[in-house]
């Protein structure tokens, strides 16, 4: 586990001893003075002319990330490595422009001194990210950081964190996760990680894993051997369980996975498939459709007592389930208007009310972490898009579109979303993502093919 | 009849008192359109440089002499000499100044008879009588300063003064005095122009909005602002929740006062984003030379709204 705890503006003698206490001293009296100095303005003249700015240049904010120092020569690898993974995952959010290294004027060594603003506005950068990686004697690694707001020229974060020494990707994911929450006010998604269904081989024999990797594609690790064909699978948003489709021997069921321990069971005892399965967002239930006849219907079952409730009971197809944030209301697939469209409902039951009414057809909704948003494959003019629209059928827009994009699923802070995009042809899918804005698309690295994203919660 | 009459007189006062009240013409609520600003050349600008300004210093009770230093008026030299300047003619009708005839009796006989006097021989009477009448002229010659003499009486002279000095107040220690006695430069009369008298007189009319930044000026400090202001994405989903005023102060160099002071409050991380993000744009758009030095009164302080509802297109 990771501890944390926050770093002081300006770390006193007994808590750094690396820092000199007169320089500390210094810049505590000059803050102290920035801060009197915002306290005591006059009292504003009531006349003041008065400007309204309702445009702005929405833009990537230019910040500067050098290495983070090395607490011994030994650990300078490791510094590297997570001041890069920092700098990736800010660059790949698109909210930031990490500024190349070459421009940066001042070197700097310890993360403690304030920094010579100037020469970092000199370079337009708007924030700064200076940090220190230390191996401690009882074998721990020590990370620190501080963001600087480099405009207003003082310390807007600071945090210090200790683990151990294999978690050091993780705590670059954290450190990470402060930056983007400071400087964007929303909480980050890059502690946080994925499981997809790995694809290997040729297109007629296929092999399906299904694997779990780091939001950033790293540290994959694979969870079945790949002697059945799994699909959909599911994080439950508060424990480490996926919950996935397989085809075992027979029909295809629904089944629960602890990641931690690698135990698998299977969710409920039923005649005839079961599939698409989505947690409710306390992780305590597990919503799914159930085939009756050549129809399917959504169901409920309590993991705990496992019992099982009706939600909808119509000669239609009703599928893909998905719970909104506060667990009141679900999403689903159906096509008893003729065509699959997406309808939402009461979480306990209750009449369905579309929100779907354009072209096409619409499947697999997933409601955003954030409430605001329900993410949707459309299927229309021989292409498949990837859309986002409000709750309430509003505001919809296509991310993406091409020749198959599928299976949306929703960053922890529901600003990003992560889908699978097959070109066709003998290539196999792979994982790419795109802000709900539709913009900032990229590919995700996977060892192979992969398809059927699933994204974790913040896993701290 | 008469009480008939009385009670038609009686009901149409009635009725028309009652129509003055009723039918009064309502005054008109419509709020007064105020223009926008405009930049004009010269003429504009002029008159309303000199049209005062709603916030301009209460006059001085002693304002302070257009010229630093007034010198006296001098007299203009008339080259063509007016003739209501001409001293005035007056006909000699009245008698001959009787001086002239006495004079002349005097002068003639006095050489005459003292030439002779001296001449033949010292005569005993003539002698006495030129030197009597020499004597009478010197003993009356005298006299004539002393006639003048009461007119300015040395003591009258010390009471004049005296009074002179009572009549005048007391002496104030005056810093603009004191100025204008080490003023040693020549006298000035040519100052006063109509933008420095109103510019020091006028109040302006309570509600004139005369001096204004002009459309430019704004539009220029308006766009930079936009141009260095970059949201957090996040503000989208409730931008009226995230409108940030910033205060802030400027010097004559369109330098920033102290720290911008942020008036609006709130917390959460996401309202802290959003005013680092405005405070950012306000440090960041110095110098904001976009403004000019002759309105530095309207921008020395400017209240500055962030609003983001338009700027995610919601």
């Amino acid at each position: 586990m990771v501890d944390r705890r926050p770093v002081p503006m300006f770390p006193t003698a007994s808590e750094n001893r690396v820092h000199t206490l007169p320089l500390s001293r210094r810049a505590a009296l000059s803050f102290g003075a920035a801060a009197a100095a915002g306290v005591l303005i006059a009292p504003r003249r009531a006349g003041a002319v008065t400007l309204d700015i309702t445009q702005a240049n929405v833009q990537p904010m230019p910040i500067a990330l050098p290495d983070f120092a090395a607490g011994a020569p030994g650990d300078a690898d490791t510094a590297h490595g997570v001041t890069q993974i920092i700098t990736s995952n800010l660059r790949r959010c698109g909210l930031f422009a990490p500024i190349d290294p070459a421009a940066y004027i001042e070197k700097i060594s310890s993360p403690d001194p304030v920094p010579r603003f100037p020469d970092w506005r000199a370079i337009n950068a708007q924030a700064l990210v200076t940090g220190r990686i230390t191996r401690q004697s009882d074998g721990r690694l020590k990370a620190e950081f501080r963001l600087w707001d480099v405009v207003a020229g003082q310390q807007a974060a600071g945090r210090q964190y200790s683990t151990s020494p294999d978690n050091w990707r993780r705590i670059a994911h954290i450190i990470s996760d402060e930056i983007y929450e400071r400087l964007t006010g929303e909480k980050g998604y890059f502690d946080s990680r994925v499981v997809f269904v790995d694809e290997t081989g040729p297109a007629e024999r296929r092999v399906k894993r299904l694997a779990i990797m780091d939001q950033d594609g790293a540290n994959v690790r694979y969870l079945t051997r790949g002697e059945d064909l799994v699909l959909t699978p599911r994080f439950s948003p508060s424990t480490q369980e996926i919950t996935y489709m397989a085809y075992g021997q027979g029909d295809p069921r629904v089944y629960l996975l602890n990641i931690e321990t690698g135990q698998r069971e299977i969710v409920g005892n039923f005649p005839g498939m079961s599939f698409s399965p989505r947690f409710s967002p306390d992780g305590q239930r597990v919503i799914m459709s159930l085939e009756e006849g050549s129809n399917s219907n959504i169901f409920v079952m309590d993991l705990r007592s496992k019992a099982m409730t009706r939600l909808t009971n119509t000669p239609a197809i009703d599928t893909a389930p998905s719970y909104s944030p506060d667990g009141t209301q679900i999403c689903f697939e159906s096509d008893r208007g003729g065509r699959p469209q997406i309808y939402i409902m009461p979480a306990s039951g209750g009449s369905a009310q579309r929100i779907s009414f354009a072209e096409g057809s619409y499947s697999t909704p997933v409601w955003s972490p954030r409430g605001d948003y329900i993410a949707f494959t459309r299927q229309a003019g021989g292409k498949f898009a990837i859309g986002v629209m409000k709750p309430d059928g509003s505001g919809e827009r296509i991310l993406t579109e091409g020749f198959h994009n599928e299976g949306p699923t929703f960053a922890p802070n529901g600003r990003v979303i992560m889908f699978f995009r097959d070109p066709g042809g003998n290539a196999g899918p792979s994982l790419f993502t795109i802000d709900i804005g539709g913009r900032n698309e990229l590919r995700v690295p996977t060892p192979s093919f992969a398809s059927d994203p699933a994204w974790s919660p913040l896993l701290s | 009849m008469r009480p008939g009459l009385t009670i038609s007189c009686t009901g149409h006062v009635v009725v028309l008192a009652w129509g003055l009240v009723a039918f009064a013409a309502k005054p008109n609520d419509a709020p007064p359109v105020e223009p926008l600003p405009v930049e004009f050349v010269s003429a504009t600008e002029f008159s309303q440089l000199t049209a005062g300004v709603k916030n301009a210093p209460k006059p001085a009770e002693n304002p302070k002499p257009l010229a630093d230093k007034v010198g006296e008026d001098k007299p203009v030299k008339q080259l063509a000499p007016k003739v209501a300047d001409k001293p005035e003619i007056t006909t000699d009708t009245t008698a001959p100044p009787p001086p002239k005839s006495e004079a002349k009796p005097e002068a003639k006989p006095d050489p005459k008879p003292a030439e002779k006097a001296e001449t033949p021989k010292p005569a005993e009477v003539k002698p006495d009588r030129v030197a009597e009448e020499l004597k009478k002229e010197e003993a009356k010659k005298p006299p004539k300063p002393e006639k003048k003499e009461p007119q300015f009486k040395p003591d009258q002279i010390a009471e004049q003064l005296k009074r002179d000095e009572a009549k005048k107040p007391a002496p104030k220690f005056d810093a603009n005095q004191v100025a204008a006695l080490l003023d040693k430069r020549e006298p000035q009369r040519q100052v006063a122009t109509a933008a420095t008298l109103n510019g020091v007189a006028a109040l302006g009319a309570p509600t004139g909005h005369a001096a204004q930044l002009s459309q430019s000026e704004l539009e220029a400090l308006r766009a930079k602002l936009i141009s260095l202001w970059n949201p957090p994405p996040a503000v989208s989903a409730n931008p009226d929740q995230y409108v940030v005023t910033i205060h802030i102060r400027l010097t004559r160099d369109h330098r920033l006062i102290g720290q911008p002071q942020v008036l609006t409050g709130g917390d959460g991380p996401l309202f802290e984003a959003t005013r680092d993000s405005a405070v950012r744009a306000v440090l960041q758009a110095q110098p904001y030379d976009m403004l000019s030095q002759s309105t530095y009164d309207l921008w020395k302080e400017l209240d500055i709204n962030f609003n983001p509802r338009e700027v995610f297109g919601g």
